[in-house]
């Protein structure tokens, strides 16, 4: 037991450390540095919810554009962003291997950590905003919110770990990865609420686990005046699956890994 | 009387010396065979098992395998390595061009892994010190890559930081990021580093003739001198390297090793491959 502790806080140091690396390799110290974590994402929502308001008006099918676009870009970049990581491969990161202590799941695992992070701070920093502007109203079920939030990170972590492994070990997936990644984006259901759907489209969107948890956040952001579809243990069982199967795949990948 | 006693004490410290010479190469782990003789003498006992008893503390090999999947079909690299470190060896790896030296430094590295065999590492390993400076991050200022290893390895930063910049001689440009560095700078940063984290294990790639005299003869002493009680791994071209530090030697031909006690007779054989 206290081999698995200090096995543990080796790997909490490990993560640390990589997650620090990460930041300081992509952002470095010049101008916001760091704050362009939570910059980049932000620029992005705050830019569709502008051209959204230009484009649908105030309200859409009797929903505020802003929250709705707040809370679908939000998620939407979460996920295209945990793809295109997994989408990277494992090769990338091998040369941090001549590090006894990390493991390949370590990098991984910082680097989901940190997507879930800077992703959620801009949502944050986003919705305080136009809250103190009153564009939008407080979140209705702050419990709902997050566990939309963690679920679909859950998922997503699932979909890095399994596109690494994959990627690595099939050239033409890493190819193809791009378009597909690009046909997912309307299956988040960032683009249309399953209420707004007929019935049969709604049950064809709702075999995929992403629109669960979209309706989730959704579900916690605006409150009980809309009707929202989700399932949470079918989006926990498809997160827990995912992940497990994208450990294992991970794993197989790990031997075939060849570098320079 | 005078005489006696002399005689006496004269007795008593040679029978003594032996026990103490003894006690001292007990100390350093390591067995001389100028002893034995004198031990014999002192007590019938069999020998203390002398030097590091076969524990977990090692860096073991066993029948390592390495195939790619080339183009043309499955390229075997590495066919069936096997060899031991223990505390404080030095191993020389030779072998020509394309022998699988770098493959084996990345098995051993744990970059790859292989696809068939083990490798077991019961002492704490460096990363491999290389042309590329390896281990660093080229868009990370040298500060952010020290700090980067410290927090990785659990060390205080600043004491780290004043450790590489003052042996690395460099302090004036860490503050710039590494990709700006010449290669020699690189291989400062990077070796300095390693010398910090202090590993017991050291795996050195083809690296002590780069950098200018003075600084490859700081390397020496550092790697050496002060840290002569680490093992080491080194893969190395050059003959005087090998026939001063290194105890056994590792040829390597087409993928296949052997394991040689005599490094001179090694490097001989290796100048004839």
């Amino acid at each position: 037991m206290q081999a698995f502790f200090s096995r543990f806080a080796v790997q909490v140091r490990v993560v640390r450390a990589l997650m620090i690396r990460d930041i300081m390799a992509q952002y470095g110290r010049q101008n916001l540095g760091f704050l362009w974590l939570i910059g980049e994402p932000m620029a992005l929502i705050v830019g569709v919810i502008i051209l959204w308001s230009l484009m649908k008006g105030s309200t859409t099918h009797g929903v505020s554009v802003v929250a709705f676009t707040l809370t679908g870009y939000s998620m939407l970049t979460l996920w295209r962003h945990l793809l295109t990581r997994g989408g990277n491969g494992l090769s990338r990161h091998a040369t941090l291997l001549f590090h006894q202590n990390i493991r390949l799941l370590d990098i991984l695992i910082a680097q989901i950590l940190m997507e879930m992070i800077s992703i959620f701070l801009s949502f944050l920093v986003c919705y305080l905003l136009l809250f103190l502007f009153g564009y939008v109203e407080p979140a209705n079920d702050n419990l709902l919110l997050v566990s939309g939030w963690l679920l679909m990170s859950l998922f997503g972590a699932g979909m890095t770990l399994l596109l690494s492994g994959l990627t690595e070990m099939s050239k033409p997936l890493k190819r193809l990865l791009q378009p597909i990644l690009y046909f997912t984006l309307p299956l988040t259901g960032a683009f249309a609420m399953c209420a707004w759907l007929p019935e049969r489209a709604r049950d064809v969107i709702l075999v995929f686990p992403m629109v669960h948890a979209m309706e989730l956040f959704r579900a916690g952001f605006m409150g009980e005046r809309f009707t929202f579809y989700y399932n949470i243990w079918y989006l926990f069982a498809w997160g827990i699956g995912t992940f497990f199967l994208g450990l294992l795949v991970m794993k197989r990948a790990e031997r075939h890994l060849h570098i320079g | 009387m005078k005489g006696a006693l002399e005689k006496g004490s004269g007795k008593s410290d040679a029978a003594l010396a032996p026990i103490k010479n003894l006690d001292d190469s007990q100390k350093a782990h390591r067995p001389k065979t100028r002893f034995l003789e004198d031990e014999k003498t002192v007590s019938p006992e069999p020998p203390a098992p002398l030097g590091p008893a076969p524990s977990d503390r090692d860096v073991t090999l066993t029948h390592l395998v390495k195939v790619y999947d080339g183009e043309t079909g499955p390229v075997k690299v590495l066919d069936g390595i096997s060899f031991s470190i223990g505390v404080g060896e030095k191993i020389a790896v030779l072998g020509k061009n394309g022998a699988g030296k770098s493959t084996l430094v990345k098995l051993v590295g744990g970059v790859e892994k292989p696809t068939a065999g083990h490798i077991r590492r019961g002492m704490k390993m460096s990363w491999p010190l290389s042309f590329g400076g390896g281990g660093l991050q080229p868009q990370m200022s040298g500060l952010d890559n020290i700090r980067f290893i410290a927090r990785l390895y659990g060390r205080s930063i600043p004491d780290m930081i004043d450790f590489v910049s003052d042996f690395s001689e460099i302090d004036r440009h860490l503050r710039y990021p590494v990709n700006t560095y010449s290669s020699g700078m690189r291989m400062r940063l990077a070796f300095s580093l390693t010398l910090a984290v202090d590993f017991e294990c050291y795996l050195i790639d083809e690296v002590l003739g780069v950098g200018d005299q003075r600084f490859q003869k700081k390397c020496r002493d550092a790697l050496f001198g002060e840290r002569g009680h680490c093992a080491m791994i080194l893969v190395s071209h050059h003959r005087q390297t090998v026939l001063e530090y290194c105890s056994k030697a590792l040829v390597l031909k087409r993928g296949r090793g052997r394991l040689f006690d005599d490094v001179e007779f090694a490097l001989n054989l290796y100048s004839t491959l």
